[in-house]
């Protein structure tokens, strides 16, 4: 009975019911759009990602409540246009940094981005 | 069954009371607004018995003149600023703290070497007077407190020439890694004001990334590979890791880094 309660929690969420804006005023991205980027990109073979299954990994930082960060990476202010130029990529704002550019365009950023400052 | 319901019916008003004082704003925290006796000499009578009886168990060692003269650079390194000096006054700011820092010349005639130990210890709670057991050693903090036990007998001048005793080295402890002295360690450091830390209380700002399961992390800070070792390098110097992050370096010293990472290694 449990698990299959869970179970619909679950496919309940995936199904949508939680619900998204159609587009995320600071970044003008559509949300919804950039979740399932996140998934076909892979965002969380590294990240925790709430509301992306399978998003559960730990190499990085998880990207919960990311809207309320201060700083990205640690190094840069958090605004929508840092976070689009991160994901697209990383490594041009951080030479050094363990995340890697993963072929991410900068519209679908602007998506993911969306998508990121929902959680 | 009487006696009950009226006890409950006090209690209800107490704490009813209680909410109407503290939403209502009426108490006034401002540091200009001085106390009225009576609340001053409660929290004076609760202070200065709460370190009494603690410093009970304090096993004070002996404060020859060669812990006198290497208080002095302790002293005026870590002190001056609050308590000032034979001859030199707080610093402006000090002078504005509620409860303002006591001048502890008079202190140190009062208190036993014991009390002024734990308090320099352990610091005071709801006042500006730090904790000192996480930036100083055993033996500094002895040091510092046979120099303040000299205080009463030290005229300005005396103190002058005293001070050009210049500031010895910060003490530094080898030791294994402490997990439970590093939860305390990290409330000391103020971790909190930029982390949110599982176990540890405060206001988990989102300046720098949570640490709930940092265990598991990869890598720290996104450059070093998360192990034991590089935890402790970056607690020690983030600005030499990854020059320009925002975790600013926090004059760790090493020991206290091992126990910190040793907590920080728990949370998985
Ligand atoms: C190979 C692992 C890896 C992959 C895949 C990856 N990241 Fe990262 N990511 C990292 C690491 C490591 C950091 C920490 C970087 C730093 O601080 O220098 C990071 C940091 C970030 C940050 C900043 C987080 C913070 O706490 O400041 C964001 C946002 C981010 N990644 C988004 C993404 C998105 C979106 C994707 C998918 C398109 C992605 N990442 C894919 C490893 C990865
Ligand atoms: C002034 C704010 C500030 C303070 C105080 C601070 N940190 Fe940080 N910390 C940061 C920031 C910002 C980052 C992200 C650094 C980066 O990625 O470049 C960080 C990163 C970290 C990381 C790596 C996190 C990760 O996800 O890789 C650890 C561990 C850490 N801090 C521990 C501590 C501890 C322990 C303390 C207290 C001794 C502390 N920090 C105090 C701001 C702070
Ligand atoms: C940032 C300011 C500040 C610094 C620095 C500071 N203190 Fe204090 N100290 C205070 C305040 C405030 C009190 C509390 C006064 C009170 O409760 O009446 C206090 C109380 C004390 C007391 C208890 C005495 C009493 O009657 O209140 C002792 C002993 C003491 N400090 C010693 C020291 C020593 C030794 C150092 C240096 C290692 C030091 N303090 C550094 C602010 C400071």
């Amino acid at each position: 009975m449990a698990p299959a309660l869970r179970g619909l929690i679950v496919v309940l969420a995936l199904a949508g019911c939680e619900r998204l804006p159609d587009r995320e005023p600071l970044t003008g991205g559509d949300p919804k759009h950039g979740r399932s980027l996140i998934r076909e990109f892979g965002c969380g073979s590294c990240h925790r990602i709430s509301g992306v299954p399978g998003a559960n990994a730990s190499v990085a930082p998880p990207l919960e409540k990311l809207k309320s960060r201060v700083y990205l990476a640690g190094r840069f202010a958090n605004t929508p246009q840092n976070l689009v130029a991160w994901i697209h990529d990383p490594r041009a704002m951080d030479s050094q940094t363990a995340m890697p550019a993963v072929g991410v365009d900068e519209q679908q950023a602007r998506d993911i981005a969306a998508y990121l400052y929902t959680r | 069954m009487r006696v009950l319901r009226c006890i409950a019916a006090v209690a209800l008003l107490l704490a009813a009371a209680g909410a109407v004082f503290v939403y209502s704003g009426v108490y006034d925290v401002s540091a200009t607004d001085q106390h009225l006796f009576p609340t001053y000499w409660t929290i004076r009578a609760t202070m200065e018995r709460s370190v009494a009886v603690r410093a009970r168990r304090v096993e004070v060692p002996p404060l020859d003149d060669v812990r006198v003269r290497r208080g002095v650079g302790l002293y005026r390194e870590h002190c001056l600023r609050c308590h000032g000096a034979p001859g030199v006054a707080p610093e402006p700011f000090a002078l504005g703290m509620t409860p303002v820092p006591e001048n502890l010349a008079y202190v140190a005639k009062t208190w036993s070497a014991a009390e002024v130990y734990w308090t320099v210890r352990n610091g005071l709670k709801m006042t500006a007077m730090p904790a000192w057991q996480y930036r100083l050693g055993d033996d500094a903090m002895w040091d510092v407190v046979a120099f303040v036990k000299q205080l009463p007998s030290l005229s300005p001048e005396e103190y002058e020439a005293m001070r050009e005793l210049g500031p010895p080295e910060r003490e530094r402890q080898p030791g294994a890694g402490d997990a439970r002295r590093g939860r305390q360690a990290i409330q000391q450091y103020a971790c909190v004001t930029c982390h949110a830390i599982p176990g540890v209380v405060g206001s988990q700002a989102p300046v720098g990334p949570s640490l709930a399961r940092i265990a598991t992390r990869g890598f720290i800070a996104g450059v070093l590979p998360n192990s034991a070792e590089n935890m402790e390098l970056w607690l020690i110097a983030p600005q030499d890791v990854k020059p320009g992050t925002a975790m600013p370096d926090l004059d760790m010293s090493p020991h206290d880094a091992k126990d910190i990472a040793a907590y920080l290694a728990t949370l998985n």
